[in-house]
């Protein structure tokens, strides 16, 4: 790598409240970065912040305070240049007119945030111009146009909100054209963020073709951090279905006659398996930088109970047991059995979520001796089922899929809705590369150095990564 | 345990033993294990944190900069210290080894007395040696993580000691399983091992052989008489290619009883050496290369979600800086006065509204809005239309007017100051009526906004309030 060690300076600018500071959140990753509300001229001084890349600071963001009265800037800025002129010189150009403003006294007084702006700006190589197109395209727009290409520097319009309703993506478009910007960049800063980033540095690169090498090595460097963070994602999600499908718990055999202790037993092991998720989702979460606040928001489902009842919902299961197939069913079916006789449970156990749990493949097919033992100590063992196992995992990969999609100034928590019935990917192989975890309980808590364990977890990837690979559908889609 | 403070003291810490070499598999098996302890409780990290940010330049750097100082902190490098004291112990245990061993491959040649069958003494030696090498060869295509010995280390040590100790040795052994490295490791280890007991017993065997007269000799009850010459013929062909002075069978044949034994003694040490000692010394090194390229090559992974957790909490360290700093203070905020009453006549004029919003607002034309407006204009804000309204509004003599806004829209300081030029000084009586655009109503944020004016106008956001603003106007 070899860049120079200065920062290519990119100044944000655009009309108040337009989310230019949400802009440099989704770029940036950084959910803490500025202050966005709703308070119209939030931000009221010119802030930097840098990219990094191998240590070195490639791009340097400049988030300025809004234009605030373009029309009245636009106003001194021509009188500025009809003014009495020194002789008969030539006319000064319009970066020479910023430039005289800016020595005025003007640029401290009255327009003083405006100055800031166009100071940012006569510094950078290029500047992003923000413009929610929910708003009509008014006088004060094109003025706030016509400023801003009179600073001499390349201009990517960025048209945030354009996903909203009401959006005037197609008079906005009409309307840059007006002012020679055709490239238009369309972005939305709240909803689902689907490689915008990736349009926004080609778009950059084509603009500022001076540093184009900069840029490919900037989107080479943001593909690696997208590569790195699935495969870490991936890494935990394969590490709680391990656990998941090793967690057990034992009960002596008369208390299963106690509805009440069954029900005890049945909440006991469920706490356990939220416990293990909610760790999963805060890891993700600290994964792809979204703030421990997030966590709870996300993780208010998994508290009010609704989580539960989507995960061991009679009618969810039912559905996943589809996608199983045959094959893992029989072998579901025949541990369900072993475990049945055991335990005196049967499928009409008061409520949906024993219906649901209840029985499992406690030994899997290795450990007949154990299971054995169990019987003659009259232990009954609850483990969680295959097709929860499998519901469970197509719900984290949903997740998974909208935390990558998801900018850094959405304020929404993401939240994991039921599965949805169509474009179900074959669990078969994952349930398959989970049998050996149902084998091994000490697999319910994580441990370093065991090479089973670690050749269990890299086929539990392996069938998560063709998974994920169905879910996502063609990629380059919406 | 050193004390928390010593990290950031200049000077050397305190303790009296030379401070670990920053290897890259030393740092490592740090982070790693602080990465294990931080999975069971969360470390206090924060000066470390920001203090690595500075120190690496990318993320494996800092990764590890961070471990070496936490670890410092709290006392994991001490207990790796403790640890690799430990090795000391294995070296001697490996010593120990090498003399049994080369003491067992004595025992075979010279075990029968000064007569000494070559034949029988070259199996004896080279028999276990060529049974593990094989073994150690078979074991190649296989898994590069099946360490057995891991286990059983893990089984004597582990599960005993501090925290600290049982996660350096887990993060020890996750690290030997990742890249095979601990099967060159071993292998090096082992192969050494080897090597040294052949060395040792040849340097025996010379020293026996130079100072004592042997009898050496190939003799059989069963096996046909032409055997054993091959045999030894055979065996000889390697260390002959390698050219090391072997016999060749017919000078063995030919040569008296003395110059036998003298040839039979060189035959069998160089045996020794061309098929124990050489392949051995060979392995080790192509052992030693490997685990050596590995360690160097040791880097944290950046796709494990323990160093992406790492680098999202260093990505957060990153300072903006403010630029261009806000010199002027937010303005006062000012009370909102008391809706003055409107004096007739009456203007209503709408603001940059959006154009699909009909004009005059149907809402308003009610009865109990009273007789309409003098002057009822609409502009989209464009510098030239203001001076147009200003004007009409002066011509008009007009008194009070009603500006009609968007209200989904966000307030700006344009906004602000055609507000100023209407109210004129306080000459002339204003309202707002926030219309609801496309994007609904924002009344916070203009309300808000609306308390910084120095002039805050009373604002409506519904039809009747700001037909019952109209309508006791005096006319």
């Amino acid at each position: 790598m070899n860049l120079p060690a200065s920062p290519l300076a990119l100044a944000v600018v655009g009309h108040t409240n337009a989310g230019k500071t949400s802009l440099l959140r989704t770029l940036a990753r950084r959910r803490e970065f500025g202050e966005v509300s709703d308070r119209p001229g939030t931000t009221r001084h010119a802030e930097a912040i840098a990219l990094m890349l191998d240590g070195q600071p490639v791009l340097s963001f400049i988030d300025t305070p809004g234009l605030e009265d373009p029309i009245g800037l636009l106003t001194v800025l021509q009188a500025g240049l009809q003014g009495p002129g020194p002789g008969p010189g030539p006319r000064p150009s319009p970066p020479e007119r910023i430039q005289a403003f800016l020595a005025g006294p003007l640029a401290t007084g009255d327009f003083e945030q405006e100055a800031k702006v166009l100071r940012a700006a006569g510094g950078v190589a290029a500047l992003l111009h923000v413009i929610d197109c929910r708003e009509p395209v008014l006088p004060k727009y094109r003025s706030e146009m016509e400023i801003l290409s009179w600073c001499a520097r390349p201009v990517l319009p960025v048209l945030n909100f354009c996903e909203a309703a009401g959006a005037r993506a197609a008079d906005w478009t009409a309307a840059l054209a007006d002012y020679g910007l055709h490239a238009v960049l369309r972005f939305d800063a709240v909803a689902p963020f689907v490689g915008a980033e990736l349009r926004l540095y080609e778009a950059l690169k084509t603009l500022v073709p001076a540093h184009a090498e900069r840029f490919d090595e900037l989107l080479e460097f943001l593909a690696l951090e997208r590569l790195d963070r699935r495969a870490a994602s991936l890494a935990v999600l394969a590490e709680l279905l391990l656990q998941a499908a090793s967690l057990r718990h034992q009960a002596p055999r008369r208390t299963l006659d106690d509805a009440n202790a069954r029900a005890a037993l049945v909440t006991g092991l469920h706490e356990a398996l939220s416990r293990r998720s909610r760790a999963a989702v805060a890891q993700w979460l600290e994964i792809h930088a979204f703030s421990p606040e997030d966590a709870e928001l996300v993780l208010a489902p998994f508290h009010d109970g609704r989580w539960e009842a989507d995960l061991f919902n009679p009618e969810h299961l039912r559905r996943a047991g589809q996608a199983l197939g045959a094959g893992a069913a029989l072998g579901a079916g025949i541990g369900l059995a072993a475990d049945l006789a055991l335990a005196g449970l049967s499928l009409g156990t008061g409520t949906a979520i024993g219906a649901a749990i209840g029985g499992g493949l406690s030994q899997g097919w290795t450990a007949p001796a154990r299971h054995l033992a169990r019987r003659l100590r009259g232990l009954a063992e609850l483990a969680i089922e295959d097709a929860a196992l499998a519901l469970l995992a197509r719900q984290m990969l949903t997740l998974l899929l909208q935390l990558e999609r998801r900018g850094h100034a959405a304020v929404q928590p993401v939240r994991i809705g039921a599965p949805a019935d169509t474009e179900a990917a074959d669990a078969r192989p994952l349930l398959a590369a989970l049998r050996p975890a149902r084998a091994h309980p000490a697999w319910a808590e994580p441990s370093a150095g065991d090479r089973r364990r670690s050749a269990a977890q890299a086929a539990v990837l392996a069938a998560l990564r063709r998974q994920l690979a169905t879910n996502e559908g063609p990629p380059g889609g919406p | 345990m050193k004390q928390p403070g010593s990290v950031a003291a200049p000077l050397p810490p305190a303790s009296p033993r030379q401070p670990l070499p920053r290897s890259p598999w030393r740092g490592l098996l740090l982070a790693r294990a602080l990465a294990l302890i931080e999975e069971r409780q969360p470390l206090d990290d924060t000066a470390e944190l920001a203090a690595a940010w500075r120190e690496g330049r990318d993320l494996p750097q800092r990764v590890l900069a961070r471990a070496w100082r936490l670890g410092d902190r709290l006392g994991l490098v001490s207990t790796l210290q403790g640890l690799t004291r430990h090795a000391g112990w294995l070296a001697v245990l490996g010593l120990v080894l090498v003399l049994l061993s080369s003491a067992g491959m004595l025992q075979a040649v010279l075990g029968s007395g000064r007569h000494i069958n070559v034949v029988h003494a070259f199996v004896a030696v080279l028999g276990l040696h060529a049974l593990t090498l094989l073994l150690w060869l078979l074991s190649l295509p296989w898994r590069p993580e099946g360490i057995g010995l891991g286990r059983w280390f893990w089984r004597l040590e582990g599960g005993r000691g501090p925290p600290e100790r049982q996660a350096l040795l887990a993060a020890g052994l996750e690290l030997l399983q990742q890249q095979g490295l601990g099967r060159w490791l071993l292998g090096a280890l082992s192969h050494g091992l080897w090597a040294m007991a052949f060395a040792l017993a040849l340097l025996w065997l010379a020293l026996v052989f130079s100072f004592q007269a042997y009898e050496l000799s190939w003799e059989t009850t069963i096996l046909p008489r032409d055997t054993l010459p091959e045999f030894v013929d055979l065996v000889g062909r390697w260390p002959a290619w390698l050219g090391l002075p072997v016999a060749s069978t017919e000078r063995l044949v030919t040569a008296d009883a003395a110059e036998r034994h003298r040839l039979l003694a060189w035959w069998l040490m160089l045996a020794v050496v061309a098929w124990g000692l050489l392949p051995r010394l060979l392995l080790c090194a192509v052992c030693t290369a490997l685990a050596r390229w590995r360690l160097q090559r040791l880097a944290p992974d950046t796709a494990a979600p323990w160093v992406r957790r790492l680098a999202s909490r260093f990505a957060a360290l990153q300072a903006s800086a403010v630029i261009d700093a806000d010199e002027v203070p937010n303005a006062p905020v000012h009370p909102s006065t008391a809706a003055t009453r409107p004096r007739a006549p009456l203007a209503l004029v709408g603001f940059e509204l959006p154009p699909e919003q009909a004009w005059p607002p149907p809402d308003l034309a009610t009865p109990a809005a009273g007789p309409p407006p003098t002057l009822c204009l609409r502009l989209d804000g464009g510098a030239h239309e203001r001076q147009q309204v200003l004007a009409a509004l002066d011509g008009a003599a007009i008194r009070s007017v009603l500006l009609v806004v968007d209200g989904g829209t966000s307030p700006d300081r344009g906004t602000g100051r055609f507000i100023a030029a209407l109210q004129a000084d306080g000459r002339r009586g204003l309202a707002l009526w926030l219309l609801a655009g496309p994007a609904g109503l924002n009344e916070r944020r203009w309300s808000a906004w609306l308390a910084t004016l120095e002039d805050p106008p009373p604002a409506f956001d519904t039809p009747q309030a700001a037909a019952a603003w109209l309508a006791p106007a005096e006319r």
